[in-house]
């Protein structure tokens, strides 16, 4: 059995209050006031009761959970609900679901923000939300015992209901519920063991998929308030630009167009819809000034990335000698490889409602960083942040754009300004040209082995801007306190910017090579920082995205030049990694690796990233032109103990499209600080017809969950890449690689 | 004014005739699942049905739908083939973010309409044109096969799975008395403006048959008229 000791943070005192309703209070140090779900208590009408910041039960016996992740297809509007389920004896389906406001008591555990991301959902609500349901039905079993002058220890909770062996008795758990709210809340609960789980491991709904089959689903574009006008804003098309001036003339002849006005981010077109809006936009003639703008383009920047790439960098990792290891070397090989910046592409565009009034500011939005929003709106409103509510939609995708609160600024700008609520959408070209994009990365690979073929050394130099570094300025001003004017804010956040910059290695961009698995007795890898002026921000998998492909494309050189089988090859590596090494076996027997069928040619990669461990193998053909077919993914994860196995698939399967997308086609090129692409035509995505067959084998663990958001994007392009040489002799080192192969 | 069917009952609208179908959807009419995803027919997530031909309402100017029939995902109703393809969907957990999956059924219904046992190339050719970001492609490819063999066997169907949680109140939209106030209506009638004037729904339990075409109903507004005297 395992038994914990609960965190006091977590519980809420209750209390008696007038009017006979509750009054529950967080012990996280919060005010009750900033506690939203505790609100409905206030009210004597409604004799509901909060058992905890999560669950909410009515005399009516319905199930309220409050879900503190956004749900952007990842599953976490089946997952957590699951977790608290299974504790708490119900059918996930009994649950009504709703979007938890921001409170203290949200936050995220790994990173101390309310926020969705990094593959945490589950991972950080693993224990948590457990216990949550544990406890609760711990007071409801404790309420019922009161009311019915039993003994605790012969009622039994299960299906909803709490029943009474001796008399057969049972009553719903809606009984208990403000009796429930008035108990103590236990110091110690118990969890239930992996052997009596009814859910986990086996739940295999969805618990999303009926809304989202009628179209019922509500994602932030579908808001509607009473009285909202619709912006499109116009942004300057050079990165860093500002407006110099506007001429308006044309727009505000257009019928519906109501009003035109700069905000920080460009001009806005305020309109009785989307479309007025659209074509004001269009109309508007608006003059740069670009004296700090982004100036560079794509050849520059790779030239420059190159030149920088020469001289070494600030060291992430180092053990060993790596000049001596080389050499002791027989054989030294080096290889450069080279990834563009890439769009979210989300197929929800960027969009947020605002309504500022006296009673503070309402924001609805599909985010991922609700705990970014209050700050934000402070600083722009001077609206106290405990008056700030913000109402998380479904999103249309995430992927890490919408971790950043751009779009959310603009509306609350609008709104405060014109004191009328305000939806922004963007178009399909704003959201490709002004996104925070995954960063460039340009990385020089050198390596030793010796003539029985075994590495003796290996360098690796990543030149690529500093996730860190901008996180600092685009983020800061919505985490510096508000008691910290704005000047020497401003100097606060550009000092931490430079010192991002400037001294320390990027996590962001060194992840997944500078944690490297492969047993190689002088390594060192290094960081140099670079920064073309681009906006750059989280992509599905962070900088594993680019590590994974320079590593198991460079392990793969290295097997080659050794006359070893890249199999083989890894394994003898992954000696004393035992994770790495089952999930890459798992995935070769699956896919019959060295038995393809005649004309096929394969291709694999093992990466650990977010605390899952996932191997592919890539199934390619290559006609007599030249043209490349991607036909069969064979995937492997081990993500420790699985909640929703049918989940932990569809993640698998969703990241293997997502990377093979980017591998194929995925390039935003830069002219002159602005974005070339526009919109699908040009920024193209696997479609139905191009898309691989796809298995996952999920490996049986008992360890503690993994992320699955985001683990199968980063082994993707190194393996099609290694399939591509196995079929036609030729390495691919710079991404995208295209369908159609140089000849 | 534009008149035309939408979800089986008659709209008049007064809108720009370069308007764009999508938007009068979602705009001018407030029904929503119809999404907008690329503003250029590039991507699929407004896919409705014209006279039960799939098109990209996107891009589809109001002018052109005049006394034609418009159905969206939310006026599929329980016809066989949205009905099996909902089935297969929740079968095989199809929706991830779930925003492009409108369109995708919408396309889909088009195709087993007109091909009720589609090959694998039958389903390229008509889903290529939807993407989804999520990469639900190889789930939507099994799913439209499942639902190929449900409408032929409706009932395996029966069974049902209605497995969805209530997310009847999963975003707040009611907005505190104080923001109701100061939110004015929005202008209807702008100087010039050639937007914004919509007439009232038809309830859909009302008998469509038993109207004279063209008859002002007690409310002011236009009682639906059958498909054939609309032009």
């Amino acid at each position: 059995m395992n038994t914990l000791i609960t965190s006091r943070r977590n519980f809420l005192k209750t209390g008696a209050a007038a009017g006979g309703g509750l009054v529950l209070a967080a012990t996280t140090g919060c005010s009750a006031s900033r506690s939203q779900p505790y609100k409905t208590q206030q009210s004597p009408a409604d004799n509901s009761a909060q058992l905890n910041a999560w669950l909410h039960i009515t005399p009516a016996n319905e199930l309220v959970f409050y879900l503190d992740k956004s749900e952007m297809g990842q599953g976490v509007t089946t997952g957590l609900p699951v977790l608290i389920a299974e504790e708490l004896e119900i059918d996930p389906a009994q649950l009504q679901l709703r979007m938890a406001p921001v409170d203290d008591v949200y936050k995220n555990t790994i990173f101390n923000m309310q926020a969705t991301g990094g593959s945490t959902s589950l991972r950080a609500g693993w224990e948590l939300i457990r216990q949550m349901g544990a406890a609760a039905r711990e007071l409801l079993l404790a309420a019922a015992a009161f009311e019915w002058q039993v003994d605790v220890t012969e009622l039994r909770a299960g299906d909803g209901l709490i029943h009474h062996r001796a008399s057969g008795r049972s009553a719903p758990y809606g009984d208990f519920a403000a009796v429930a709210a008035g108990l103590p809340v236990p110091e110690v609960v118990t969890l239930k063991d992996k052997r009596d789980f009814k859910l986990i491991g086996k739940y295999d709904r969805r618990l999303d998929a009926d809304v989202k089959v009628t179209g019922a689903a509500q994602f932030g574009i579908d808001t509607e308030v009473a009285g909202a006008l619709v912006a499109c804003v116009v942004r300057c098309p050079r990165f860093g630009g500002r407006v110099e001036s506007y001429d308006a003339g044309k727009t505000r002849a257009l019928p519906g167009v109501l009003h035109v006005l700069e905000i920080d981010s460009g001009v806005a077109v305020v309109a009785d819809g989307y479309w007025p809006a659209r074509q004001g936009a269009e109309q508007l003639a608006v003059r740069w000034n670009f004296d700090d703008a982004a100036s560079m383009s794509s050849a520059e920047i790779s030239a420059e990335a190159k030149r920088l790439g020469r001289r070494s960098g600030k060291t992430a990792r180092e053990e060993g000698d790596v000049e001596r290891g080389l050499e002791a070397a027989a054989t030294r090989l080096s290889a450069e490889y080279e990834l563009p910046y890439l769009a979210h592409a989300t197929m929800e565009p960027m969009n947020c409602t605002a309504s500022v009034t006296e009673a503070g500011c309402d924001v609805w939005a599909p985010t991922q960083a609700q705990g970014l929003i209050p700050g934000a709106v402070a600083g722009i409103t001077g609206i106290p942040r405990d008056q700030v509510r913000v109402h998380t939609t479904f999103l249309g995708g995430g992927f890490g754009r919408r971790a950043a609160i751009d779009f959310v600024v603009e509306a609350v700008e609008l709104s405060d300004h014109l004191r009328r609520p305000v939806k922004v959408v963007w178009s399909r070209e704003d959201d490709m040209q002004h996104d925070f994009y995954r960063p460039m990365a340009y990385h020089r690979l050198e390596a030793g082995l010796s003539a029985a073929g075994k590495p003796t050394a290996w360098r690796q130099r990543i030149v690529s801007p500093s996730l860190e570094g901008e996180a600092a300025e685009e983020l800061g001003p919505a985490l510096v306190p508000s008691w910290i004017p704005g000047g020497l804010r401003d100097a606060v956040l550009g000092g931490a910017r430079y010192l991002m910059e400037s001294l320390m290695v990027s996590e962001g961009a060194v992840e997944g090579a500078s944690d490297m698995a492969y047993a190689i007795d002088n390594l060192a890898i290094e960081y140099r920082h670079f920064n073309p002026g681009i906006p750059i921000g989280y992509w599905r998998s962070v900088g594993h995205s680019h590590t994974a492909f320079a590593v198991e494309s460079f392990v793969d050189e290295l097997a080659q030049a050794a006359r070893v089988d890249p199999l083989s090859y890894r394994r003898t590596l992954l000696a004393a990694a035992p994770r790495h090494r089952q999930v890459l076996e798992l995935a070769a027997q699956k896919a019959g690796w060295g038995r393809a069928a005649k004309g096929r040619h394969q291709g694999l990669a093992v990466h650990y990233s977010f605390g899952s461990y996932v191997a592919q193998v890539v199934e390619v053909s290559v006609t007599g032109d030249a043209e490349l077919r991607v036909h069969r993914v064979v995937c492997a994860v081990d993500c420790g103990l699985v909640v929703n196995p049918d989940i932990v698939k569809a993640q698998m399967e969703s990241g293997i499209v997502f990377g093979l997308t980017a591998a194929l086609y995925g390039a935003i090129d830069i002219d002159q600080g602005a974005v070339k692409q526009g919109n699908f035509h040009d920024y193209e995505m696997v479609r139905i017809n191009d898309c691989p067959e796809i298995e996952v084998h999920i490996v049986d663990s008992d360890a503690a969950p993994g992320g699955v958001g985001e683990p199968s994007t980063p082994p993707l392009a190194p393996a099609l890449a290694n399939a591509v040489y196995a079929a036609t002799g030729q390495r691919l080192r710079k991404l995208p690689i295209g369908t159609r192969l140089r000849v | 004014m534009i008149n035309f069917l939408f979800n089986g009952e008659r709209r008049d609208i007064d809108v720009a005739p370069d308007m764009p179908l999508l938007w009068v959807i979602r705009d001018h009419l407030k029904i929503t699942g119809t999404k907008f995803g690329c503003g250029k027919g590039l991507c699929g997530a407004c896919t409705v049905h014209l006279d039960g031909t799939p098109v990209r309402s996107c891009v589809m100017p109001i002018a052109a739908v005049a006394g034609k029939s418009v159905t969206t995902i939310e006026g599929m109703g329980d016809s066989d083939a949205m009905t099996s393809l909902r089935h297969a969907w929740l079968e095989y957990s199809v929706p991830q973010c779930g925003y492009c999956q409108s369109g995708q059924l919408m396309a889909a219904a088009a195709l087993l309409a007109e091909k009720p046992s589609p090959s694998d190339g039958d389903i390229d050719t008509a889903m290529t044109g939807n993407l989804c970001r999520c990469g639900t492609y190889p789930r939507i490819r099994k799913a439209i096969h499942r639902a190929a063999q449900l409408l032929a066997a409706p009932g395996e169907r029966d069974a049902g799975n209605d497995t969805g949680a209530d997310f009847t109140n999963f975003v707040e939209v009611k907005v505190p008395d104080a923001v109701e106030q100061a939110a004015r209506p929005v202008p209807q009638s702008v100087p010039g403006s050639r937007s914004g004037q919509v007439s009232q729904a038809v309830p859909v339990s009302q008998p469509v048959r038993k109207s004279r075409p063209g008859q002002a109903s007690q409310s002011g507004t236009v009682q639906p008229v059958e498909r054939e005297s609309l032009s």
